[in-house]
């Protein structure tokens, strides 16, 4: 045993040491925090102002009322989120369409105006309006224009058949419905805060184990490489080695994982605070009940044990860096699936998939720690789901140990199917 | 079991009975006995691919022979037993990334060494070695011959009473050469048993007082340098003549104690038959008037032997490279 601990300590002391480690482990929640913001701020993706030229061709005078809609903030969006707009309004009647266009292009071209909104005479009807401009593909634009039109042309319609839109719109004003989960002992807090937690600490579960479990891999492969492995198994077991070096880096990770977690406390204790000091009361942050917390760290560690010793039998088989990047798929294919998985369960925590993948060993440590806190999850079901985990992560480790006696030793050519088979039966 | 005595009446350091390794369709090794006397220096040749290899790393437990018995000092081999062999193998390897200092003391921590008692035997190590400021450095920042000094004194740490050396001198340049060969002959004067092996004859023959000739998987034969040569070999007569002169060779080869002839210009080899006298040749040869440089009695080089035996017992691997000699 005090042999697997000096791989154990070598393997741990020279992954911390390691800068990558200490810059992912200090700014890592900067990172993710940073991530998270940069996605939400694609999906919007607005901002900054657009001139437009509305080219009217109907006979309702739509074009204004369009240039109106553009022109009124939409509420509860923040201002700077959103496109304003320097509307012109161009009546077609009398002109010639295609200069008009021509006309247009030219001022498109010379970066006068953004782009140009068409509205055909047939557009009450159902001919489509059209918009020419510099960036058809910006969602956020695009879904503004789509709006405005859609909610002008309605007016006109409404105004049409006799009924006031503004009652119209009193009536159909927007219920708001406010979703908070009545588990006990699950995560409280507003759907939307939990759904983010969620997201992060699967994000975090995804990352840290595909990063250490690379980092496992490519341990194995340098032994082997660079033939240290020859003198290692002749004073310990293999067995011993690819236990110490799950272990040891197992151990860096979750370092890395419980600082992180220790920044995620405080955010979550003084993020309020600091928000609406900043004058930002920003959403609510979910309370995560320290049981919550204890179920992602064990499954955490349980998922890394699995997923690594999947990796250190992957990496026994490699004899190439080639080799390696090729290798890593089955294990990353796995691991995505489950990270897929896991989001579909966030969005329906009691249903079959999610409990189903709360009793398969490789989605088990994704999906069961974000369950947890959404609902209430029996301790039974818990029980079981964490013995399905261990049980198969020996059984990765029994396996995958066989290889890794063989592979670490084999060096040519990838082996195939057969020789595998053949390697697990004679280690 | 009785403890195995080495020929020569000394207690065994090594013994392996029967062991046989198959990887797949290739019989690596065919049922290998071998003893290993304590304290000798112990050569095991054989050509490429002979199985020299597969032989040591069942010896160290990297493989597990598919049958046959291993036992080292006295009984069969443990993982404690393990503690006390030393391996450097052919193909050397260091965490490169690690410093010096700290890659040695991973390697002595698993041979039981604890890194309290290892630090100093490192520092006297690497002084000895003039890496004594290295000690910080990352391997990869060494020379290749420092790397591989670096390996040996991993191998020494934890003072071992077996060294096993697979093809030490390989990729070593003349200066690391001496180097390695000094510490070797200080193992064998502290009285360490050390097993090495080797493709290069000559360098067993300088170094071992016992050697193992191994081909296709196979013992050829085994046994006391000495004894070797005198079972295997014959006593040759290098002549050196001032001028060739054919006559020189019709009377060599004329002679009743000489069974074979070579000739090279001037130089003479003569293949003396068992038991013969050299001095009736050197008389006719006087008698004639052929002026000599040189008239030597030599003992038979173990190449020799060595290129004559597994010749005749390679032809199962005839394909492959046959002793770089």
């Amino acid at each position: 045993m005090s042999r697997t601990f000096a791989v154990i300590k070598r393997e741990f002391t020279e992954s911390v040491r390691t800068k990558m480690f200490i810059i992912m482990t200090l700014f890592g929640p900067l990172l993710m925090v940073g991530f998270v913001a940069l996605e939400v701020a694609m999906m919007r993706s607005g901002g900054g102002e657009k001139a437009l030229t509305i080219v009217d061709a109907t006979p309702a005078a739509v074009g204004s009322r369009v240039a109106q809609m553009l022109q009124a903030a939409s509420p509860g969006e923040k201002a700077s989120d959103r496109t304003t707009f320097k509307v012109d309004v161009v009546e077609l009647t009398g002109k010639d369409a295609a200069a008009v266009r021509n006309e247009l292009q030219g001022r498109i071209d010379r970066k006068e105006i953004d782009g140009y909104l068409w509205l055909p005479a047939g557009v009450l009807a159902s001919e489509p309006a059209m918009y020419v401009g510099r960036s058809a593909t910006n969602m956020g634009l695009v879904e503004q224009l789509r709006g405005s039109v859609q909610g002008a042309v309605q007016s006109v319609r409404l105004a049409d058949q006799g009924i006031d839109p503004r009652r119209l719109g009193e009536a159909l004003r927007p219920v708001s419905l406010e979703t908070r989960k009545a588990a006990s002992g699950a995560a409280q807090g507003s759907g939307t805060a939990l759904f983010f937690l969620g997201y992060t600490l699967g994000m975090v579960v995804y990352l840290v184990i595909i990063i250490f479990g690379m980092a496992v891999m490519r341990g194995v492969l340098e032994e082997k490489k660079d033939r240290i492995v020859e003198v290692v198994v002749s004073s310990i077991r293999a067995r011993q080695l690819m236990l110490g070096k799950v272990l040891g880096i197992g151990g860096a990770s979750l370092v890395q994982v419980a600082v992180w977690a220790g920044f995620a406390a405080l955010t979550l204790h003084y993020g309020p605070q600091v928000m609406a000091r900043l004058g930002a009361p920003g959403m609510t942050m979910p309370q995560v009940p320290g049981s919550v917390a204890g179920i992602f760290l064990l499954y955490f560690a349980g998922g890394f044990f699995l997923y690594a010793s999947l990796y250190a039998a992957l990496g026994a088989m490699a004899a190439s860096d080639q080799d390696m990047q090729q290798l890593q798929l089955p294990g990353t294919m796995i691991l995505l699936l489950s990270y897929m998985v896991m989001f579909r369960a966030m969005t329906d925590p009691e249903g079959q998939l999610a409990v189903i993948s709360s009793w398969v060993p490789f989605s088990s440590p994704m999906v069961m720690p974000i369950r947890s806190a959404l609902t209430a999850v029996s301790p039974l079901e818990m029980a079981g789901s964490f013995a399905t985990l261990i049980l198969g992560g020996l059984l990765i480790i029994w396996v995958g140990g066989k290889i890794y006696r063989v592979g670490i030793l084999a060096t040519g050519k990838k082996p195939s199917m057969a020789e595998l088979v053949r390697w697990v039966r004679a280690a | 079991m009785a403890e195995a005595r080495a020929p020569g009446g000394g207690e065994a350091a090594i013994v392996l009975r029967g062991v046989r390794k198959a990887f797949g369709s290739l019989v690596a090794v065919r049922g290998i006995d071998l003893v290993v006397p304590r304290g000798a220096t112990y050569g095991l040749l054989g050509p490429n691919g002979a199985g020299k290899t597969t032989t040591l790393r069942m010896l160290l437990g990297i493989l597990e022979p598919d049958a046959g018995t291993v036992e080292l000092l006295g009984s069969p081999r443990t993982a404690a037993s393990l503690d006390r062999v030393g391996y450097l193998p052919e193909e050397r390897g260091m965490y490169r990334r690690m410093t010096v200092r700290r890659a040695l003391s991973f390697f002595a921590e698993l041979k039981g060494v604890s890194p309290r008692v290892s630090a100093s035997r490192i520092s006297k190590w690497l002084e000895r070695f003039g890496l004594g400021d290295r000690g910080e450095s990352r391997v990869q920042e060494l020379s290749k011959g420092n790397q591989q000094k670096v390996q040996l004194i991993g191998t020494l740490l934890h003072e071992p009473e077996i060294v096993v050396l697979d093809e030490p001198f390989s990729g070593l340049d003349p200066l690391n050469q001496q180097v390695f060969k000094d510490v070797i002959a200080e193992l064998r004067a502290a009285g360490k048993t050390i097993l090495f092996s080797t493709h290069i004859i000559e360098q067993a023959e300088r170094a071992c007082d016992h050697v193992c000739i191994i081909a296709a998987g196979d013992k050829v034969l085994d046994g006391r340098v000495a004894d070797v040569k005198r079972e295997h070999g014959s006593e040759n007569l290098a002549i050196d003549l001032e001028e060739p002169t054919p006559a020189a060779v019709a009377i060599v080869r004329a002679s009743s104690e000489v069974r074979e002839v070579r000739e090279d210009g001037a130089v003479l080899e003569a293949v003396l038959n068992p038991g013969a006298d050299a001095q009736p040749v050197l008389a006719a040869l006087v008698g004639a008037g052929i002026r000599l440089r040189r008239f030597e009695r030599v003992e038979p080089s173990l190449e020799q032997i060595f290129v004559e035996l597994v010749r005749d017992t390679t032809p199962r691997t005839a394909e492959k490279e046959v002793a770089h000699v």
